[in-house]
């Protein structure tokens, strides 16, 4: 097992895995930027290093300050957590160069994954389904006989892509040589890149997910599906849970062997995440996470399991200490984001200082977060300031518990999600259950709407 | 249509779909990176982090060949050192450096003491790439502005020879340490004369961004 654990990252996340390692009685080192000195990840930590000023760029994402940071602190390993240098596939490659074990996965298997193009073909010879579409299209007329044949609605999507860059929905012919032009030259600024390939447009689905670990000996388990529809006009995550409401047995068991296979044609070692798009009975597969995921506690809090211990163990060369037929899930999770935005304002992030914070807590709730009265949230990072988690026996229950946990949550100084997530909690479609991926963009455009 | 690539700016930091800098692949480019660590040390430890294939690259390209240094002319170069205090002080300026190849000619003027600029001699600290007029331990004590050396790397302290201590006077600008990371030696410069008022760390010590270094009364 390692000796000491440098995690490269900040706020929530950076607490949680300080929390995994000193369980497992690994020494920590903490890095920060000039903004986050008081930040809690910082405090708990054994040691810590001022990497360089507030902006990413400079502190988060610099990686000789990183590795000579994990160098003269006598670090033999890294976690990256998630965002910045999780899935940067050379920031793994020069770990190893430096003697420090990147706590993930291959540096080659993040390169594939993170190639849509390459992933989605990985994909499709382990029999993985994946959304009807093209190879990389080489001109216009091309891509008008690829439509056609397909079917509109299309989206277009630039290989290299990512945060909906160099993607375009396109409904007719018409629009099709504009948006290939556009979208092209969009890929080609942001990445170089501007290969695109063309995919059919799924109409409001939803974005299911498969939880699953994997280690050096080829063991890979899932540790079941989780329903992320809530999501921001952005894409961004807002409210996940566990398991996916609604769905068959049959559909539930086809998504985690589909998972399984996935990740076994990469040997995957660590944890990561296989996302879908669903709708009706059909399933696609979207993309691979080659990390830990912000929402991973509803998944813990359903089979009682460490995901992030998990990671570092079999990143140390150890088994995974469960196998499938060891985990259970039992009655649901739910997990509600507290971001410092404004729900009213299209989830503006907001900066400031905390100037109260009253956290919930008891039976069935678990918070993670780097958030204290009186702490100064910097206007450089990312807005999430605490995971609420709630779990109850039946999903009425684990609504109510987190509709009462919302309401003890007092986080003034910033505008905030609490009221968001404490109005789609008691909203009468989402407990209905199956939502798309529309649900919140269309409930926060008919609030605008209606006031 | 123009395309410009801007590699960076101080430490202008812009993300946006159409600009990004610093530029997103500055750090994986060999072409880009050597010369800019050439006249930036702040990107001398990137070149340990390019890609493997980039690295390699560079060592096949063979070094410049050594120049030969031409013997300095003595009487020209303090002619010229006057020129150039006589410069400053009509110019209204208080530094003034002229560079060229292995020649540095700098001179500076106080505005505390108004008299005339005397004509640069160099003093027994002198060399051949710095001429500086008046430091000579002379100037009265007052009020002085303190700047503070902070490390702009993680990594380890060195104290470089002559090793300064508090009230050491630095006659002009001097190493005064370097912090060693990823085997690279990042300079720690005094920026010019004084007198050093505090050090902060000793040698051997691991140093974090923008850690206290020395303290200098100029």
């Amino acid at each position: 097992m390692f000796k000491r654990l440098l995690i490269a990252n900040r706020g929530e996340i950076a607490v949680r895995i300080n929390r995994a390692a000193h369980e497992l009685g690994i020494e920590t080192v903490a890095i920060f930027s000039e903004a986050d000195r008081a930040s809690l990840h910082v405090r708990n930590a054994d040691q810590g290093f001022c990497v360089g000023p507030g902006p990413v760029a400079r502190s988060y994402l610099n990686i000789p300050n990183i590795i000579s940071a994990a160098l003269i602190s006598g670090a033999d390993a890294i976690h990256p957590g998630y965002g910045f240098l999780a899935e940067n596939a050379r920031f793994a490659e020069i770990c190893s160069d430096h003697g420090l074990r990147f706590v993930g996965p291959a540096p080659e298997t993040i390169s594939k994954m993170g190639d849509k193009a390459t992933a989605k073909s990985i994909m499709q010879a382990a029999k993985v389904p994946t959304t009807p579409g093209t190879d990389i299209l080489a001109s216009v007329a091309e891509a008008l006989t690829a439509a056609s044949d397909l079917g509109y609605p299309i989206m277009l999507k630039a290989t290299a892509g990512g945060g909906g860059k160099g993607m375009r929905a396109v409904r007719t012919p018409e629009e099709l040589e504009h948006a290939f032009a556009t979208a092209q030259a969009e890929a080609e600024a942001n990445f170089k890149d501007g290969r695109l390939y063309m995919e059919k447009l799924i109409d409001r689905p939803r974005h299911l997910e498969v939880q699953i670990v994997g280690d050096s000996f080829g063991n890979v388990v899932h540790i079941g599906e989780r329903d992320c529809s809530v999501q921001k006009p952005s894409h961004q995550k807002l409210i996940e849970e566990a398991p996916a409401p609604g769905i068959t047995e049959k559909m539930r068991r086809r998504l985690h062997d589909i998972a399984l296979a996935a990740a076994r044609a990469v040997k995957y070692q660590g944890a990561g995440t296989l996302e879908f798009l669903a709708t009706g009975d059909d399933v696609y597969f979207m993309e691979m996470n080659t990390r830990i995921q912000v929402e991973h506690p509803v998944s813990e809090m359903l089979y009682g399991v460490d995901i992030v211990k998990e990671q570092i163990r079999v990143a140390a060369g150890e088994r995974l200490s469960f196998k499938q037929h060891d985990l259970h899930s039992r009655g649901h999770a739910i997990e509600c984001r507290i971001n410092a935005e404004d729900a009213t304002q299209n989830f503006a992030p907001a900066a400031g200082t905390l100037t109260d914070v009253n956290l919930p807590g008891g039976l069935g709730i678990r918070v993670d977060s780097h958030a204290y009265t009186g702490l100064a949230v910097p206007p450089f990072y990312d807005s999430l300031l605490a995971k609420i988690i709630a779990v109850g026996a039946s999903r009425t229950e684990a609504l109510d518990r987190m509709s009462a946990a919302l309401s003890d949550t007092r986080v003034t100084g910033v505008n905030t999600t609490i009221g968001i997530c404490a109005k789609i909690v008691n909203d009468e479609t989402f407990r209905a259950g199956g939502v798309s991926i529309d649900y919140l963009p269309n409930l926060v455009s008919g609030a605008a709407a209606r006031a | 249509m123009i395309d410009l690539d801007i590699l960076a700016c101080d430490d202008l930091h812009i993300d946006e779909p159409d600009l990004q800098v610093p530029h997103p692949r500055l750090r994986a480019r060999a072409f880009a990176l050597v010369p800019l660590a050439e006249i930036d040390a702040a990107f001398r430890m990137d070149l340990q982090m390019l890609p493997r294939e980039e690295r390699d690259a560079i060592q096949r390209i063979p070094a410049a060949p050594a120049r030969t240094k031409r013997p300095v002319d003595w009487d020209q170069t303090l002619e010229r050192a006057r020129s150039a205090a006589e410069f400053c002080a009509s110019a209204g300026l208080t530094r003034f450096r002229i560079d060229e190849d292995d020649l540095a000619i700098e001179v500076r003027r106080s505005l505390r003491h108004v008299r005339p600029v005397a004509p640069a001699v160099p003093g027994e600290g002198g060399t051949a790439n710095g001429v500086h007029p008046a430091s000579n331990g002379a100037t009265p004590v007052s009020e002085k502005p303190k700047t503070t050396l902070k490390a702009e790397f993680v990594g380890i302290v060195r104290l470089s020879r002559p090793t300064v201590v508090q009230g050491s006077i630095v006659s002009e600008d001097r190493e005064l340490a370097y912090v060693e990371a990823l085997g690279i030696r990042n300079p720690v410069r005094s920026g010019g004369s004084g007198r050093v008022a505090e050090v902060f760390v000793s040698d051997g010590q691991a140093v974090e961004y923008g850690q206290p270094l020395f303290s200098i009364e100029v």
